[in-house]
């Protein structure tokens, strides 16, 4: 029982960090009335705003009073759509999901065989030009890379639509465009760590006791040198959603991360806000629920926790 | 979260090469590879951009031309030999921009890098030497900041303060602290214990001397190491919230600038976009190629003098 409680309680203070992190860095940074106000706003106008969304009163009664709303699920209304930014985020998660998942389970299925091709071949050509290309995916921005997928494949051969959101071939550029990084840093890290276990004493002892290579790569090697991956995927929740922000933007899908953007550039304040509560929430979910596969699927740390 | 696997998953000093490769490598440590030969000469071309951009570049980077706006690259049809990359949505000259460029990603990411390396320095430092509460704190500080998606940090600072150099270099400046202080703290950790500042503690030195004159040059190779992934990193960081229109102001020569700028000419101008894109990428290729060399060159001498 206490490891589920131990969860629980590590979910609320994240979550409570992040939700604080939040009001502060759209608190202290400006004024977000400011923000709100059309250009020609007189000083009359910005006390009203600041007086309506109860920006006049002590930061501590607003954090109190932020928190309160926060934890009622009233996260305000948008001030373009009049509707609450709730409401629109929950509406857009499923594009979220869906972009980042197809993402990161791409890079799996990319990057595991590639890797241990690497390993396997290792110090040939093969190895080299995959060590290379993992580099160059490490080093390329989302955006560009993005632009010219879409500028290939969307505008000169006119094989894949450019943006929106409907039939898979609507999710092709953006997921292979997100799972870049992932897929890069996956690749070098399956590789290095094949590697290491081919060394290990159980794995000589396999080979001795005259199993064959494929038994002994896929049973003996690959389990073992899957487990710091798995660790790897935790890791990269954070980034994904980061990178999600930047793929949506743009190929124009329909999620979080662009409703976001867009808020920024309306000057829809309460919905930045809760668009990034949001994002700070999944994270935390996705990075408790990783962490708790890790557990499962590595004997030994389970046993660390008995 | 912290077990060694993910420690190491997520370490920068994780070496790049296999346990095999450094045999061959601990015999001749410091090998000249093409990692290091294109590092150096990328180096070299934006430093060359940064200081004299006004000489290398064929036209004015701000000059604008409605008669020419959109024109392709000179090997193109329409293209002229005026300008060599085509010119963007006002005529200016994609080349010429591109140069200019490099002076305002170089400095906001070596500003940048520099602030968050010495704060994160600093905390390392403390954490690592005095040890206890302070420690504990700091570590966890940098766990909690290294996991979360600090783009939308950014996003959100930079939404509400605007568009302002100083603010962003800040705001990529508190991105980079955590990792200088996760890697300063785990060496000086190590180094409290070495017999050379336990000497320096007996005959008398003070902590703030034993660890300026004894820790710090000790660092030295690893810091590098680090700072060439930092700034690789920020790179991008920056590139990308210039890219969401919130990071350096127009019309600033920005690479991440300009391709937010194109974007919506990419369809029918596709060398708006090109270049300055392959300019961010081939700088952050070469400052992570750059600290891989660093690192695997750097492992087998750290190792032999741990043991």
């Amino acid at each position: 029982m206490r490891r589920p409680l131990q969860l629980l309680a590590h979910l609320l203070v994240v979550t409570l960090g992040a939700v604080s992190l939040v009001f502060v860095a759209l608190r202290i940074t400006g004024d977000p009335a400011l923000m709100i106000a059309p250009p020609n706003a007189t000083e009359d106008d910005l006390a009203a705003i600041r007086r309506d969304l109860g920006l006049d009163r002590p930061p501590l009664v607003q954090y109190l009073d932020f928190l309160r709303k926060v934890t009622r699920g009233d996260l305000g209304e948008s001030l373009r759509y009049r509707r609450p930014a709730l409401e629109l985020i929950s509406e857009r998660a499923a594009a979220t999901l869906e972009l980042a998942g197809a993402a990161q389970g791409l890079a799996l299925l990319v990057a595991i065989p590639l890797g241990v091709l690497a390993a396997v071949r290792r110090s040939t050509w093969i190895d080299t030009l995959v060590t290379m290309l993992a580099t160059a995916g490490q080093s390329i921005p989302y955006f560009w890379l993005g632009l010219m997928g879409m500028v290939l494949f969307g505008v000169q051969l006119g094989w894949l639509p450019t943006s929106g959101r409907g039939s898979l071939s609507h999710l092709i550029l953006p997921a292979v465009t997100l799972s870049s990084y992932s897929l890069a840093s996956l690749t070098r890290l399956v590789r290095s760590s094949v590697v290491e276990v081919t060394r290990a004493d159980y794995v000589r002892t396999a080979r001795a006791k005259g199993l064959g290579g494929g038994v002994v790569l896929f049973k003996h090697t690959l389990k073992n040198a899957l487990i710091p991956v798995v660790t790897l995927l935790g890791l990269q929740v954070g980034g994904l959603l980061s990178g999600a922000v930047i793929v949506e933007t743009v190929f124009a899908w329909p999620g979080i991360g662009r409703l976001t953007v867009e808020a920024i550039h309306t000057r829809d304040y309460p919905l930045v806000q809760a668009g990034v509560l949001i994002m700070a929430l999944l994270f935390v979910v996705l990075n408790r629920a990783v962490d708790v596969g890790y557990r499962w699927l590595d004997p030994r740390l389970r046993a660390a926790d008995a | 979260m912290t077990t060694t696997a993910s420690a190491r998953a997520s370490h920068p000093l994780a070496r790049s090469e296999a346990p095999g490769d450094i045999e061959d490598r601990a015999r001749r440590p410091w090998r000249i590879d093409c990692r290091f030969v294109f590092g150096l000469l990328v180096g070299l071309a934006v430093l060359a951009g940064t200081l004299i951009p006004a000489v290398l570049a064929p036209a004015s980077p701000t000059e604008q031309s409605l008669v020419d706006r959109l024109r392709p690259p000179a090997w193109l049809d329409r293209g002229s030999g005026e300008h060599w990359l085509g010119t963007d949505s006002l005529g200016r000259d994609v080349l010429s921009r591109v140069i200019h460029g490099a002076r305002t990603t170089f400095i906001v990411a070596l500003a940048s890098s520099a602030l968050g390396g010495l704060l994160g320095i600093a905390c390392g430092l403390t954490a690592g030497y005095r040890g206890g509460l302070v420690d504990e704190a700091i570590s966890k500080l940098t766990d909690v900041q290294l996991a979360f998606p600090y783009l939308l940090v950014a996003i959100s600072v930079m939404a509400v303060a605007g568009r302002n150099l100083l603010v962003l270099v800040l705001v990529l400046a508190v991105s980079s602290w955590p990792t200088f202080a996760r890697i300063v703290r785990g060496e000086t950790l190590a180094l409290r214990r070495r017999q050379f500042i336990e000497s320096a503690q007996a005959v008398g030195g003070t902590d703030t001397r034993i660890v300026l004159v004894h820790v710090v040059p000790s660092l030295i190779p690893s810091l590098c190491v680090v700072a060439s992934f930092d700034l690789a990193r920020i790179i991008i960081l920056e590139s990308s919230l210039s890219f969401l229109g919130l990071g350096v102001p127009p019309p600033t020569p920005s690479w991440g600038l300009d391709l937010s700028e194109s974007r919506q000419f990419v369809q029918i101008a596709w060398w708006t976009v090109l270049f300055p894109g392959l300019a961010i990428s081939l700088v952050v290729l070469a400052a992570n190629l750059f600290g891989d060399w660093v690192r695997d060159s750097l492992d087998p001498v750290l190792r032999r003098s741990r043991t």
